[in-house]
């Protein structure tokens, strides 16, 4: 850029040269010289501040390490515009989406991932500070989902660290603080999806519009950033937990079946309960009830329609000796215990109205008979419940 | 042609659901996981006390060592005094010594048993009294019946010989007994104040 400036105003002396000496239309002529030496000067100073200014600083966008890819950008004129995009997201964080990390977060799911801000034109006197807004927001309200942003070169492994993009230049955030040096340099953005049913958009995109600015010369450049590809996907999520109570037997998760509880050692005439369990007397003839408390916790996430969620439970396996064993339902400890079904069929329904993320309180009953003789049985046995929830 | 199967066959792995373990699935409205239940049968068995219903039982008190405790108050050998609680007869009456008695229930309870066809209950004095003037008495007839004035037997004090107090008792069924206290009308020094003796119920299952 300097050396064109110098050639220009080489050139222009050797044009005036060539009109001297000649009358008529000199005069306009030399008014005409003036005006182009005018011109002229006026773009001498303007290419001068410029060079003077340096080359404004510009940032392109690429992928960073394992996170989600960047292309782009495409246009790269008149404002480079990148593209990325979430892809396929829930409010539960089931699944493993590529390139992205998932935390759980209160109220939802959030899904971030690193990228490179990749710097130029910047040096000790032409700093370069990167500021970003959302210039495109999504079509679903902040109450679905969130764009957040974690600054280079924060912690951004927690969520703690991210802040909400804003949707408004004037309160645009910094993604990367004011630079000295060219380099790449690693930021991260985030998704939250919020755990709620109802009225959501899907597919979605959202652009965001990053601002590098150098202060000391007051110049801007942009570049945008548009979550178009793939585009956000907001998919339906069910998840059914089961879960230790307070003062309860211990459920605990994994092995040939997703829970497991151990009642222990059980006898007919309820001595000795083990941990977490309470001998409830006159709820079933011929024997007792040990009853424990558990938690059973829904959540389920977008859904248009989720009102009537049902959660039911029936033994899938029953004991090898089920006249001796038996287990029963109950929402209250002391009363209220009915036989589980053992068919599929006709499941015993826990409730009709489960809520997304509430936890059910529940009583879990094994029925143990006190009879005697050739009939009764010491030894060990298993039986399975399955539960299901249906959101409708 | 080839071309739009191999499209509708990915479209429809769109559509599909995905389960990702049994407790959490995507693109489905529903989940079912397991939970396994595990639990070990034991045999039991449980003998139990309790006042008897006769309204003047004396009162059996629950306690960790022993495990019951009753009180027949004040007694003397001419049964002149009423004592605490329960019934007496005099010395005219029994032809010896004064007896205090009371009813008193034994609830047996036993589940898991193998064998279940002559469960009794037996009973020693596993402790006695620290003097000879008093000895702990039972119902000779073994009934719920009051006994008669002669219808107490002095109840052994061999852990290898007990008295037996029941036989093909029901499981969780109680059953009215008498006990009692014998006061012999002995006199000489450390002949009064209070007493105590322990009894030792034994509820065996075969």
């Amino acid at each position: 850029m300097p050396a064109s400036i110098q050639q220009r105003q080489r050139s222009t002396p050797t044009d005036s040269k060539t009109h001297e000496g000649k009358r008529g239309l000199l005069r306009l002529r030399k008014h005409k010289f003036r005006l182009r030496e005018l011109l002229l000067a006026f773009l001498i100073f303007v290419l001068a501040f410029r060079a003077s200014a340096g080359q404004a600083q510009t940032i392109a966008l690429a992928t960073s390490g394992a996170g989600i890819t960047f292309s782009g950008p495409a246009p790269a004129v008149p404002t480079p515009v990148y593209h990325a995009g979430f892809g396929t997201v829930n409010g539960l964080g089931v699944g493993t989406p590529t390139g992205l990390t998932k935390l759980v977060v209160a109220g939802g799911e959030f899904y971030y991932t690193p990228y490179t801000i990749a710097l130029s034109g910047a040096n000790s006197g032409h700093p370069g500070l990167v500021q970003a807004y959302i210039s495109s927001a999504f079509s679903n309200p902040s109450s679905v989902i969130q764009l957040m942003s974690c600054p280079n070169p924060g912690a951004c492994n927690s969520f703690a660290s991210y802040t909400v993009l804003p949707n408004a230049q004037a309160s645009e955030i910094t993604v990367l603080p004011q630079q000295t040096a060219n380099g790449n340099y690693t930021a991260y953005l985030g998704l939250l999806v919020k755990s709620v049913n109802g009225s959501i958009t899907s597919p979605d995109k959202a652009t965001v519009t990053f601002d590098v600015y150098d202060n000391q010369h007051g110049t801007v450049t942009q570049t945008q950033l548009t979550l178009d590809t793939p585009n956000t996907t907001i998919q339906t999520a069910v998840q059914l937990q089961l879960a230790t109570a307070p003062s309860g037997l211990t459920m605990s998760a994994g092995g040939s079946t997703d829970y497991a509880a151990n009642f222990g050692n059980v006898n007919g005439l309820g001595i000795g309960p083990g941990t977490g369990l309470t001998v409830i007397s006159g709820q079933a003839p011929g024997g007792i009830i040990y009853s424990t408390p558990y938690l059973i916790q829904p959540a389920f996430s977008g859904f248009a329609s989720a009102n009537n969620t049902k959660i039911t439970v029936y033994v899938s396996t029953d004991f090898i000796h089920p006249t001796l064993l038996k287990l029963y339902d109950s929402q209250s400890q002391l009363n209220g215990y009915a036989a589980i079904s053992k068919n599929s069929g006709s499941p015993t329904q826990i409730t009709g109205s489960a809520s997304n993320g509430t936890a059910i309180s529940e009583y879990l009953g094994l029925f143990v008979s006190n009879v005697n003789g050739p009939t009764s049985f010491r030894g060990a046995d298993q039986a399975t419940l399955t539960y299901t929830i249906t959101v409708q | 042609m080839k071309r739009m199967i191999l499209a509708i066959f990915a479209t429809l792995l769109l559509m599909a659901s995905t389960s990702f373990a049994a407790t959490q699935a995507t693109n489905t409205n529903t989940v079912s996981p397991t939970l396994q239940i595990s639990a070990t049968i034991v045999s039991a068995v449980q003998l139990t006390l309790a006042q008897g219903a006769s309204g003047t039982a004396c009162t059996l008190t629950p306690g960790a060592n022993p495990d019951y405790s009753m009180s027949f108050g004040t007694v003397d050998a001419l049964a002149i005094t009423a004592g605490g609680c329960g019934q007496r007869y005099t010395p005219a009456q029994t032809g010896a010594d004064a007896v205090y008695y009371t009813d008193y229930q034994l609830t047996p309870s036993f589940a898991s048993q193998p064998n279940s066809a002559n469960p009794q209950i037996s009973a020693y004095v596993s402790t006695v009294f620290g003097t000879a003037n008093i000895k702990v008495v039972r119902d000779t007839a073994n009934s719920a019946a009051a006994p008669a004035a002669n219808g107490f037997s002095l109840m052994s004090t061999n852990n290898a010989a007990q008295d037996t107090i029941a036989t093909a008792v029901a499981s969780g069924t109680a059953l009215t007994r008498y006990i009692g206290v014998d006061i012999a009308p002995t006199n000489g020094a450390g002949m009064t104040g209070a007493k105590s003796a322990t009894v030792t119920f034994t509820l065996t299952v075969n």
